[in-house]
């Protein structure tokens, strides 16, 4: 379904511009240069034979590959396979979004349940407030801050050369940490204020005056019986608020120079380079649909009651 | 002389027509009550009813005014021109004063000037338009596709439930700002553009509440007798289901507002916003601006300050709406 969007998104109104484009290079419009090209890129012929060769499904019978076969076409621009630069950049880009979700979840579990803890108190309404407020300022904005804040007084600047994981640990580690904290930080207000209504809910809970009742420490009524309800919608949460994560991992890439997806992404879109971005709608939208199955199934194992049904 | 009438012959059947308030004093006592009950709310209300006026309204106006007139071939400047004169510190968002570049703030230039001098005040009310411009249209679009598409598969269910729902899934699917980027990129961006386009992407996501509501609606009894009546689908899905589901629509939209500014300014922050020159936070706040914050530290402060300002109303004002149109959720958060 989504290859079907995507395809026609892009292959309806394109090819045109692009064909324009690389003729525009060789500085002459002829005709058979034009077809040739046409070929070769693998948009001639009608819209739905041009889409099976991208699936793939005209490979029996004697078509070119395509994604079924692991083939997601080639750069317009550089020539390199699509497949082999997302090798590359998938994991960085990946690697990110999850440090940055990791990150909004540590943050915000602790701080929502101190501010059930302490409902209308000063804690509480202190950290309503900055919750609310970080769900309104664009988290893009916080790091042109730190950027500019932390040059002017401290006289540094986010590392120019990336380095992978497997090459540096520690280096790429201290690249990473900083866009995943600020990425996390928009989400983690929203976080805050449901972790907070969900705990005083289930706090007010039967069962929870039952384990006090069988003397059960403070600690393990908070920890065992009522955060893990607590926490189940909040999973739903985390769930939506993924492309939250995603578009945060685009941004980021832009202003820190990190060697990800959504680098990509910008670079193939300004360069009407229509596999790349073809390619990447495509493992984008992929992605999101695997988190959002892996919460559905991280349901189950918070709540068994799910998992008799 | 027909009032007097009708009035004695109610006071002989010991009969008086229920006294109905003129609609403004309604209007204005309602208001007057959510300004009691939730002040915070009010005042970012105000807060947003500001920033509509002074990106809008104002502007708006004055075009037609100038326009009408015969003033100016393109009334724009004109308008630009006599803020200029009358203020003295509002200067049009393109002029440029080459002589006063990254300036700190002066009495000429409040908040000091860009990299190419120009004032970043003016900028910033003009960046207001576009924010404002570009969230309320795109949220009257998304809730207009939401709201349809809601209602009617909440009206009939069956096989339109189900295939509306499956364009709904798909649509939620996408990861939103990679495909508005990709939109955007090959289409080219400008004002209607950034509206149609985010408004589509968001509308279908808006349905799922509204859907919901419908469906809770289609059992009351008023649905039965106005189908007893005779009164035919649509009637009945604009009289009587679009006014018990409006108040979530209008809580969908507060809610939506902030959120597409947020995400409008994202958009300019990577350059596929409004084309330069025309002003938009996000925009102030990219990669041209970014190389001279070290200087001037006001580029980087003021526009993420507007924006924060314009989205924390919009959320406050939603919340408190939401507390007094929802009663389901008062107080919960």
């Amino acid at each position: 379904m989504v290859t079907i969007l995507t395809f026609l998104f892009l292959r309806v109104f394109l090819p045109a511009d692009v064909i324009d484009l690389i003729i525009g290079e060789y500085g002459r419009n002829d005709p058979a240069l034009r077809e040739a090209l046409e070929k070769e890129l693998g948009i001639s012929g009608n819209l739905f034979s041009q889409y099976l060769d991208w699936i793939g499904l005209s490979w029996f019978w004697g078509g070119p590959t395509g994604i079924l076969q692991g083939d997601l076409g080639e750069s317009l621009h550089s020539g390199r396979p699509v497949l082999g630069e997302l090798k590359r950049r998938v994991p960085v880009s990946f690697e990110l979004g999850l440090w940055a979700q990791m990150s909004a979840i540590v943050v915000a579990v602790p701080l929502g349940v101190w501010a059930a803890l302490k409902q209308d108190k000063w804690p509480d309404y202190g950290l309503r407030s900055t919750a609310i407020l970080l769900n309104s300022v664009p988290s893009f904005w916080i790091a042109v801050l730190v950027i500019t804040f932390g040059s002017i007084w401290f006289n540094w600047a986010p590392p120019i050369n990336f380095k992978y994981l497997t090459e540096d640990p520690v280096a790429h580690l201290k690249i990473m940490a900083l866009p995943a904290i600020i990425i996390g930080i928009t989400p983690s207000g929203g976080l805050i204020r449901l972790i907070r209504t969900q705990m005083l809910e289930v706090l007010r809970q039967d069962y929870i005056r039952t384990a006090h009742a069988k003397g059960l420490s403070q600690n393990t009524v908070l920890y065992k019986h009522a955060l893990r309800n607590a926490l189940i919608p909040v999973v739903t949460v985390i769930g939506v608020g993924l492309p939250n994560i995603i578009a945060g991992t685009v941004i980021f890439e832009q202003i820190f120079i990190i060697p990800g997806m959504g680098r990509y992404l910008v670079d193939a879109v300004n360069n009407l380079d229509y596999p790349v971005v073809q390619g990447l709608n495509l493992v984008f939208a992929l992605l999101l649909m695997f988190s959002i199955l892996l919460v559905d199934l991280s349901y189950a194992f918070l709540d068994p009651r799910i998992r008799f049904r | 002389m027909a009032v007097s009438e009708l009035g004695s012959i109610a006071e002989i059947e010991g009969w008086t027509q229920p006294k109905q308030e003129p609609f403004i004093t309604r209007m204005t006592k309602g208001l007057w009550k959510f300004c009691r009950r939730k002040p915070l709310g009010a005042v970012c209300g105000f807060i947003v009813v500001f920033f509509f006026i002074v990106g809008d309204v104002i502007p708006e106006t004055l075009n037609k005014i100038s326009s009408t007139a015969g003033i100016a071939e393109s009334p724009v400047p004109y308008v630009a021109d006599q803020l200029e004169q009358t203020t003295g510190i509002i200067y049009p968002y393109s002029k440029q004063d080459l002589r006063a570049r990254l300036e700190g703030s002066s009495s000429k230039h409040l908040l000091g000037t860009d990299a190419i001098g120009r004032d970043i005040l003016s900028r910033l009310l003009y960046g207001a338009r576009t924010a404002v411009m570009v969230s309320f249209g795109a949220v009257a679009l998304n809730q207009t596709i939401g709201a349809t598409i809601g209602i009617m598969s909440g009206y009939y269910g069956g096989w339109v439930d189900k295939g509306l729902y499956r364009v709904v899934d798909v649509f939620q699917a996408l990861p939103g700002l990679v495909v508005l980027i990709t939109v955007l990129g090959i289409f080219g961006s400008g004002l209607w553009q950034l509206v149609f386009v985010i408004g589509l992407y968001g509308g279908p996501g808006q349905s799922r509440v509204v859907r919901g509501q419908t469906i809770y609606v289609m059992a009351s009894p008023f649905i039965e007798a106005a189908r007893v009546i005779g009164a035919s689908d649509i009637r009945i899905m604009f009289k009587y289901v679009l006014p018990n589901v409006a108040a979530l629509i209008i809580l969908n939209a507060t809610v939506s507002l902030g959120f597409i500014v947020l995400l409008e300014a994202s958009l300019s922050f990577l350059g596929y916003g409004l084309p330069p020159p025309f002003p938009s936070w996000g925009q102030m706040l990219s990669l041209e601006g970014r190389q001279y914050m070290r200087t001037q530290p006001g580029l980087a402060i003021y526009p993420g300050v507007a924006i924060g300002i314009l989205v924390f109303s919009f959320n406050l004002f939603g919340d408190a709406l939401r507390d007094v149109l929802d009663p389901r959720l008062r107080g919960s958060r």
